[in-house]
């Protein structure tokens, strides 16, 4: 081995002893990165301030006529600035709180003002609203149009709400958090559907609308254990009750108009609590008498069903209540939607998942996306799905050994005849079932003992010492390492710990994968009579090795969906190795080896 | 005054059954137009009191649709009833001449025979359980029995509504007639129910 090989060895077993320690090492309390965080938010928190009041500024000064804008400056305090033709007047700043009551007569034409002013000071903008029939617009970085401010009353009170549609209508809360329902959820929230209608027995019309639009996702609902046991049994799941309100309850009336059913809407909220679901309650004016997100006025229960079935086509949440205030008439969506929506969202079976069930590779690989638990049944799977993975690489490699199908098959065949006490002649003239035997898994089992013995040799030789090593080093040197870079506020919680613990599985693995190919390289070392006499072809089996690997772990963390492709190769890759092989050896010349005759050379 | 439009069968019945009606008395009533035209308010707020002539005339009009959807109904049942005993009948007739064929060919010891004859038992005797299943258990509500005896009794207790009804109206007693409507209501409900059933539109 020369200076230069060597030392590229070197370089790749520091950076492997590296990867070693980063992986291997405990979770360290944060400290240091806490407070830079911290430090950031608040910088960041200043910086957020000034770019919302030049929006706020900028949506002023577009304006034809008089305007004000109404934001916070870099210490959080209301500044008030008057505009005129698109020319701003002085700055003042409120530091009361009624302050803005007194000036509001002078106030003249729009008020923009920014989502934190709308978030913080909904008192005093309501005085606006209510005493001088202003016109309110709330701005932000994220849309292009200024929102109207509007007051609405819910739960009996007035309150502020933002006017995305003539028909949608936010709290200012939700507002500032409406990115989440714009993105593509909904397809996964609409398998996570539970619809429970209270609709009584005899009024067949209704319940007949009800399941031929929207299906096997209705439970229908006549009396008060029926709607106790749907709720419970609805986890993780998006629940739209539809019934009839009156006061704060649903009530249920059969067909005589006598109540059969009376059930308190805060005991709907409660139980959706306790199932970690969302609920969204389809009841006349939910919004206006008891609070939370729902409908403002008269609906129709058959536009419900209607709005529903429209509305699951949609991509996103947003996309979803734009058709369903469409269909049912006005909505009030609060924050209580918002809670859950990502886990119930997650909650909705993928192909990956139920592959996760059965594919213990992708448990093993994927633990911080993955709920399930890996198991020494999910290792012993995962070493037989990367069997037949390294077989078809293995084979490649094979080549660079001078191991070319033609030496194979002449191995081959006189090990068969051998095996079964004929000549060597004997062998061409066989039947048609030992000619399956032999052409097929006769090449199978070589391929296969070859490049299990390979992979074995290239993983103990290289992979297994550094990572003996590197036990016994990362044990050493990792806590105290990170101990002395966090020795600032070691109380904080934890950082990155997910992130240390995921990366854990992949070390295992490879560790677990190394030792059964132990004694089997060893054994191919002693029989072949192999020694490192070219360090290339030992860095290349190396390189080979570890950038398909890597390639396979990186792409299951980034496309979790290829572990189905993936799954498939357990059975495609064998048979890519078998095909390759015979074609190989049909157009194959009678060289003994590819990769000396690229080279010019012949060891023989 | 009464809340009218949560008797939804009502207006369901006269909508499916006279829909000129249902039009003349959207125009006349706009109070009850959400109710004919099907809607399901949910809500206190939606059911907007009708007044006594609009129930009044509401009573006349259902109750003579209330008795010829009724009368459908136990049509319905009457010809189902009757198809069900004829396949039982004839179930156990192939039953009984398969037995006494099944007995000549045992005699016989024709090995052919003898199997036709038991499968032709078989099958009749198939056909006489699914018979009784349809007519006594069919899904538990569908039974034809159940619905029958349900319907038939309906049939007196709309005698009485209608009964209640002409003495209110001579009366011009319009308790009687909110609660006859009420009770009239609620017997349509269960006619729709069993139109449900049979498969009878809705």
């Amino acid at each position: 081995m020369g200076p230069t090989s060597f030392l590229r060895s070197c370089a790749a077993a520091v950076g492997l002893l590296a990867w070693s320690v980063i992986i291997q090492a405990q979770d360290a309390p944060a400290g240091i990165f806490n407070e830079l965080v911290e430090i950031a938010k608040v910088g960041s928190k200043a910086g957020l301030r000034l770019a919302e009041r030049d929006i706020a500024h900028a949506a002023a000064r577009g304006a034809r006529g008089r305007a004000a804008t109404l934001a916070l400056d870099e210490a959080g305090r209301l500044q008030l600035t008057m505009w005129s033709g698109g020319v701003a007047g002085a700055a003042v700043v409120l530091e009361h709180g009624e302050d803005i009551g007194a000036i509001a007569k002078d106030i003249l034409g729009t008020v923009y003002v920014t989502p934190e002013v709308l978030k913080d000071r909904s008192e005093q903008l309501k005085t606006l609203l209510t005493s001088q029939q202003h016109s309110i617009k709330v701005v932000s970085r994220t849309t292009t149009e200024p929102a109207t401010v509007e007051t609405e009353i819910h739960a009996k009170s007035v309150d502020l709400v933002v006017r995305r549609s003539e028909r949608l209508s936010f709290s200012p809360e939700a507002w500032e958090k409406r990115a989440l329902l714009e993105q593509s959820l909904m397809e996964d929230l609409a398998k996570r559907l539970q619809i429970i209608a209270l609709v009584p027995r005899t009024d067949v019309l209704q319940r007949s609308a009800f399941t031929s639009s929207l299906g096997s996702s209705v439970r229908f609902v006549d009396d008060e254990a029926t709607l106790t046991a749907a709720l419970e049994q609805a986890k993780r799941r998006l629940v739209v009750v539809v019934g009839h309100v009156e006061s704060d309850s649903f009530v249920l009336r059969g067909p005589d108009g006598n109540a059969i059913m009376h059930h308190e809407i805060s005991a709907v909220h409660q139980a959706i609590d306790d199932t970690e679901s969302i609920a969204l309650l389809m009841g006349c004016s939910i919004a206006c008498n008891v609070g939370g997100s729902g409908p403002i006025d008269l609906i129709d229960a058959l536009d419900v069903v209607r709005g529903l079935q429209q509305g699951l086509r949609a991509a996103t949440p947003m996309d979803f209540l734009d058709v369903v205030s469409d269909k049912v008439g006005p909505l009030y969506i609060d924050t209580d939607l918002f809670g859950r929506l990502r886990a119930v969202s997650a909650a909705a079976p993928h192909a990956s998942d139920r592959l996760a069930k059965g594919a213990s590779f992708t448990r093993v690989l994927l633990p911080q996306t993955l709920t399930a638990s890996a198991t020494l049944s999910s290792y012993a799977f995962a070493i037989f799905f990367t069997g037949p993975f390294l077989l078809a690489f293995s084979w490649v490699v094979l080549f660079f050994f001078g191991i070319s199908p033609k030496r194979a098959w002449r191995t081959i065949k006189e090990n068969y005849a051998a095996g079964l006490g004929r000549e060597d002649h004997e062998i061409e003239s066989i039947s048609k079932l030992e000619s399956i035997v032999l052409f097929i898994f006769g090449p199978l089992l070589l391929l296969l003992t070859m490049a299990s013995s390979l992979a074995g040799f290239v993983f103990n030789l290289v992979l297994l010492p550094i990572a003996f090593v590197a036990h016994y080093l990362v044990k050493i040197f990792a806590a105290p390492s990170a101990n002395i870079v966090n020795r600032i506020g070691a109380d904080k919680k934890s950082f990155f710990s997910s992130d240390f613990n995921a990366a854990r599985g992949v070390a295992l693995l490879t560790v677990v994968i190394s030792i059964p190919f132990l004694g089997a390289g060893y054994v191919f070392i002693h029989t072949h009579s192999l020694l490192l006499k070219d360090e290339q072809i030992i860095l290349l089996c190396v390189a080979v090795i570890s950038v398909s690997l890597s390639a396979a772990i990186f792409l299951v963390r980034e496309f979790p969906s290829i572990m189905i492709y993936s799954y498939l190769g357990l059975f495609i890759i064998p048979a890519l190795g078998m095909a390759a092989y015979w074609l190989v050896w049909a157009v194959g010349p009678g060289r003994e080896s590819l990769i000396l005759r690229l080279k010019g050379l012949n060891r023989a | 005054m009464l809340e009218l439009t949560q008797l939804t069968p009502v207006f369901d019945v006269l909508r499916r059954r006279r829909p000129d009606l249902a039009t003349s008395f959207t125009q006349r009533y706009p109070e009850l137009r959400d109710a004919f035209e099907g809607r399901r308010i949910l809500g206190d707020a939606g059911s907007p009191s009708a007044t006594s002539g609009a129930a009044i005339e509401v009573a006349k009009a259902v109750v003579v649709e209330a008795k010829a959807d009724l009368n459908d109904v136990l049509g319905v049942l009457n010809r189902r009833t009757k198809s069900l005993a004829r396949l039982r009948l004839a179930a156990g007739i192939v039953t009984a001449l398969s037995s006494a064929g099944m007995l000549v060919t045992i005699l016989g010891k024709d090995a052919r025979a003898q199997a036709v004859a038991a499968g032709v038992a078989f099958f009749a005797s198939l056909l006489g359980l699914i018979g009784g299943y349809i007519e006594d258990f069919s899904g538990g509500d569908g039974s034809i029995r159940g619905l029958r005896d349900k319907m038939t009794s309906e049939v007196r207790q709309l005698a009485e509504i209608e009964g209640k009804f002409r003495l209110a109206f001579a009366l011009n007693d319009l308790s009687n007639v909110s609660s006859g409507l009420a009770e009239l209501s609620k017997l349509l409900g269960e006619v729709q129910f069993a139109r449900a059933q049979l498969g009878l539109s809705i």
